[in-house]
């Protein structure tokens, strides 16, 4: 058996290639008119002083320096970057952990439905009754979360969960992120897992090959594809974060994303 | 299988588009003139329209749209000159961008008698920047410190409302009066943020283009600073569970918190003596009172001020503009529809000046059969519109981090007060600052 | 040693339960918390914490009920997301094979594309939207939210990289020398081969649908077409907030059963366990 045993590249006969092309074609179109366009609107009415109403006037380059030159504006994009830091390694870790853990042929754990099911929950609330709920739960003084860390002796004064200077509430606003989501992750790639032939498998054992090999060479391999999807979702949902931060901040960090 | 599914997709496609097609349009004989749309963030035009329809019999469509959203609607939509809606609203801070916009429909005929009839600083809130008027309330939201009696009678000796306002009356005085509230174990306030409502008491934010830092905005920055690093106030933000529960009883402090399993009762604990609200504040106090209801009494503070209020108004772009205006007039300038507020709305307080006075002598019995309308068309009347600007929240945003910066021992005042410049000048280019 | 081995593997193995069990209280615990605090009032909810439930579950409902359709609004969103989901499901399986599996001019530039507008967050896009609607006159219809879904690059990505994981290329060829169309073969053959991968953005294209609020907010005048989340937030209006709070929580529980169905639903599609050695062919 050859070291890579990832599927090798597609080569389609010549004489069907067009159909590719044709297929693309509803996808094309819609995209054209309803994607394209609306954001190439707003991409040169980012050229005039457009307020959202009203006439528009160009004045070219001026937003975009203002931008640039706001030190907010790099404060604000520091501090989304650090809390889709913490939410990335936290979810795929997470999720990629799991992965291994119900593929596992030794320890066969059982209840994936059940487990996949549960920690897919988080995920299905919408995105502000997240923050409002973590708001609340989280609140130094009444908060629940508070309350049982002091019960169990853990901590002697509350702690200031959303307040306070930011790293915390970064961490928080991450955290959170993170547990919205790894469930997602979690069912992604074990979709990916799952549609690896066992004949790979069967194939390598008879071979002699070791779990950690298995994984490694062609669990791995195969599952890349789909990694790459997770990370670059994330990363571009992370960036786009938007309702968690500001629900959960109302005022104390409204300038850690605006 | 899987053909049967893009078989099913087309033909759900096909009967949405037809389906579309007829929800699209307007159904039948539902619009046209006997159908009013309102578009509202409150739910307080529910009444009126449901008001408005038993009087008149003209039909009334209310949606309620979240605060947060509904200036993204309404500029989404009207600025694309959308005819659906004949009603729209907003409130204060809202009202000048609307203006600009275009937004708003002239209502000069009703200048008369709005000026005539409501309390002045509605009226001016309602004119544009040439003084034409497009908008008016039914409402006023006049501010007040809403206090403890039972407490201040302890403290102080006495519950008069008129000696609790001069304790609240300048700034040294609200400084002195915290620490005397100290001295007996009560909070003054629940955080800080209640000082922000008096930012304005001398001068508006910005004036001639300029950001005006005076002395006496200076002298709040000191205030909120001194307060919070003396522990005079009970750091329970406004709108946290912790400021709710304070109005039904004592509430813990940060400090000594250690101590909570113990249930002490004084040690730890504290009890928050005022809110600085508009009056609907009053109103929350009262119903999240609980066994302390009509110990709450009203009083002024460094200066008079008011806060929110919904302004009704006309879709300039609406097709139906003559019976709008009907509606917009009865809900605003009709004596009897604010005098029917005042009583349905159980305790809100409206904008128009004869109804206020013929309810004066009402004593309230949640606030210790204190006259709270008598009160509130007092200080209605000395709220000075001119000190508003367009730029209030966001500078008032960003004033309240420069200080929440100090009171931490973030940076120093200077420091705080530069960065506080920088950023109104990036926020606002236009304007000039101090350097 | 063979016991020794055992113990140890079973030792392991309940640790690790242990451990998944507490990640999932963690998932569950605030769901719960949502379904607790519809039966609390809002004045409860604000002022203390409780993981038992209340008694204020009829005054949230007639808060919920009096102030909004929400049957109407749940049947609005169940269709508006019914008809994106499979929109979505087919074309961008549709889309994604072309792009894998087959070698055309503009494959690779329509791929980079894609990936570079997917960054582009929602709200960039909008008032071009609105506009682009209201000069169409489909302002006040459900057409603006259901046909862009033909044209999801999220969707077309993970099922590109899905079906690069998981079809064996010699699966192509045959059908191909017996002469089959090119469309039977997709869907005779690959649409099932990908069926785990579309059920699985077919949850998260329901629920994005379902929960989807900027779009509808601002497209959608009339109240008899709002969908949920509309109705969801107009219950936060300014003086109300405190007072509704409860029926909030109500509503956004009622929100989420029908979702819950189409994960069941959708979960059939996705095999349940690699030990069942299900083998793809």
């Amino acid at each position: 058996m050859g070291k890579k045993v990832a599927p090798a590249k597609y080569r389609s006969p010549n004489d069907v290639d067009h159909f590719g092309a044709l297929f693309c074609i509803p996808f094309v179109a819609t995209f054209l008119v309803f994607n394209i366009y609306p954001v190439l609107r707003t991409f040169i009415m980012s050229f005039t002083d457009y307020k959202g109403y009203g006439e528009a006037d160009v004045v070219m380059f001026d937003n975009y320096m203002r931008a640039l030159t706001d030190p907010l504006l790099r404060e604000a994009f520091v501090n989304t970057l650090i809390m889709w830091g913490i939410n990335i390694v936290l979810q795929l870790g997470l999720a990629l952990l799991l992965t291994v853990l119900f593929n596992d042929m030794k320890y066969r754990m059982k209840g994936l439905s059940l487990f996949r099911a549960v920690f897919y929950l988080p995920n299905l609330i919408a995105c502000t009754s997240v923050a409002f709920l973590f708001k609340t739960l989280l609140d130094w003084q009444y908060g629940s979360v508070n309350q049982v860390l002091l019960k169990l002796r853990l901590i002697s004064e509350p702690i200031n969960w959303l307040g306070g200077s930011g790293t915390t509430a970064q961490a928080v606003v991450g955290v959170v992120g993170a547990w919205m989501w790894f469930g997602n992750s979690f069912i992604l790639l074990m979709a990916g897992v799952q549609g690896i032939s066992h004949d790979y498998y069967e194939a390598a054992t008879i071979d002699g090959a070791g779990r950690w090999t298995i994984f490694a060479r062609i669990t791995m391999p195969l599952l890349r594809p789909i990694m790459m999807y997770v990370a670059i979702t994330s990363l571009i949902g992370g960036l786009q974060l938007y309702h968690l931060p500001s629900d959960e901040q109302k005022g104390g960090l409204s300038c850690a994303y605006d | 299988m899987k053909r049967i599914i893009s078989l099913v997709a087309a033909g759900i496609l096909c009967l949405s588009l037809a389906a579309c097609g007829g929800s699209g349009s307007p159904a039948g004989g539902q619009e046209g003139d006997d159908k009013l749309v309102v578009w509202t963030l409150a739910e307080d035009l529910k009444d009126f329209a449901a008001y408005y329809t038993e009087k008149t019999g003209v039909e009334v469509e209310v949606t309620v749209i979240a605060p947060a959203d509904y200036p993204t609607k309404i500029n989404t939509t009207l600025g694309s000159r959308n005819s659906d809606v004949d009603v729209i609203v907003g409130e204060p801070q809202m009202l000048a961008d609307f203006y600009d916009a275009g937004f708003f429909a002239d209502l000069s005929e009703f200048d008369a008698a709005a000026k005539d009839k409501l309390v002045n600083y509605v009226y001016e809130a309602g004119k544009d920047e040439d003084g034409v008027l497009r908008a008016l309330s039914y409402q006023v939201t006049a501010g007040s410190v809403i206090h403890r009696r039972d407490l201040a009678k302890e403290v102080f000796g006495t519950d008069d409302p008129a000696a609790i306002g001069e304790k609240f009356g300048t700034f040294d005085a609200i400084r002195q009066t915290a620490a005397e509230l100290d001295a007996a174990g009560y909070s003054i306030f629940g955080d800080t943020g209640a000082l922000r409502w008096f930012a304005n008491a001398d001068s508006p934010w910005v004036k001639d283009g300029a950001l005006q830092m005076t002395d006496a905005r200076l002298d709040y920055f000191d205030t909120a600073v001194d307060l919070y690093q003396n522990e005079y106030v009970a750091f329970a933000p406004e709108w946290s569970p912790a400021w709710y529960a304070s109005m039904a009883g004592p509430l813990p402090v940060n400090a000594g918190w250690a101590a909570l399993e113990e249930l002490d009762a004084n040690a730890p604990t504290t009890q928050i003596f005022s809110y600085a609200m508009p009056s609907w504040g009053a109103l929350i106090v009262r119903d999240n009172a609980a066994d302390n209801k009509g110990n709450f009494g009203v009083a002024k503070g460094v200066c008079s001020f008011f806060g929110g209020g919904t302004f009704i108004g006309v879709n300039e772009f609406s097709a139906n503009q003559e019976e709008v205006k009907k509606f917009v007039e009865f809900c605003t300038l009709n004596e009897e529809t604010a005098q029917w507020w005042l009583e349905e709305s159980d305790g809100d307080v409206v904008s128009m000046k004869s109804v206020l006075d013929a309810n004066k002598d009402y004593e309230n019995p949640s606030f210790g059969n204190q006259k709270t309308y008598e009160f509130f068309a007092g200080e209605a009347s000395a709220v000075d519109y001119s000190l508003v600007t367009r730029y209030d929240t966001a500078i008032g945003d960003a004033f309240g981090r420069a200080i929440e910066s100090v009171q931490k021992g973030e940076k120093d005042k200077e420091t705080a007060l530069n960065d506080f410049y920088m950023e109104v000048q990036s926020v606002y280019p236009e304007l000039t600052v101090p350097q | 040693m063979h016991t020794i081995e055992t113990v140890k593997t079973n030792l392991i193995k309940g640790v690790l339960y242990l451990a998944l069990i507490l990640l999932a209280l963690l998932c569950l615990i605030p769901f719960w918390m949502m379904l607790v605090n519809s039966t609390r009032s809002g004045n409860e909810i604000m002022t203390s914490f409780s993981l038992l439930p209340g008694t204020s579950l009829a005054d949230n409902w007639k808060l919920v009920t009096d102030n909004l359709d929400i049957f109407k609004g749940m049947l609005n969103s169940l269709f508006i997301a019914v008809c994106s989901t499979i929109l979505v499901s087919y074309f961008s399986a549709l889309t994604a094979y072309a792009l894998a599996c087959y070698n055309f001019r503009g494959n690779k530039l329509l791929f980079t594309v894609m990936l570079v507008f997917m960054m582009v967050p929602a709200q960039l896009g909008l008032l071009g939207f609105y506009d682009l609607c209201n000069a169409l006159g489909l302002v006040n219809s459900y057409i603006p939210l259901i046909v862009p879904a033909i044209a999801s690059p999220g969707t077309v990505f993970f099922l590109r990289q899905y079906i690069l994981s998981v079809l064996p290329k010699a699966i192509l060829e045959a059908p191909r020398i017996d002469g089959a169309n090119e469309l039977v073969i997709f869907h005779r053959i690959v649409l099932p081969i990908m069926s785990p991968g579309i059920a699985t953005m077919a949850i998260g294209a329901f629920i994005g649908s379902w929960n989807a609020y900027l779009v509808p907010l601002v497209l959608l005048n009339k109240p008899e077409l709002s969908t949920l989340p509309m109705m969801i937030a107009s219950l936060n209006s300014v003086k109300d907030i405190s007072n509704n709070i409860g029926a909030t929580y109500l509503a956004v529980a009622m929100s989420v059963v029908p979702i819950i169905v189409v994960f069941c639903f959708c979960s059939r599609y996705i095999i349940s366990s690699i030990s069942a050695g299900s083998v793809k062919e």
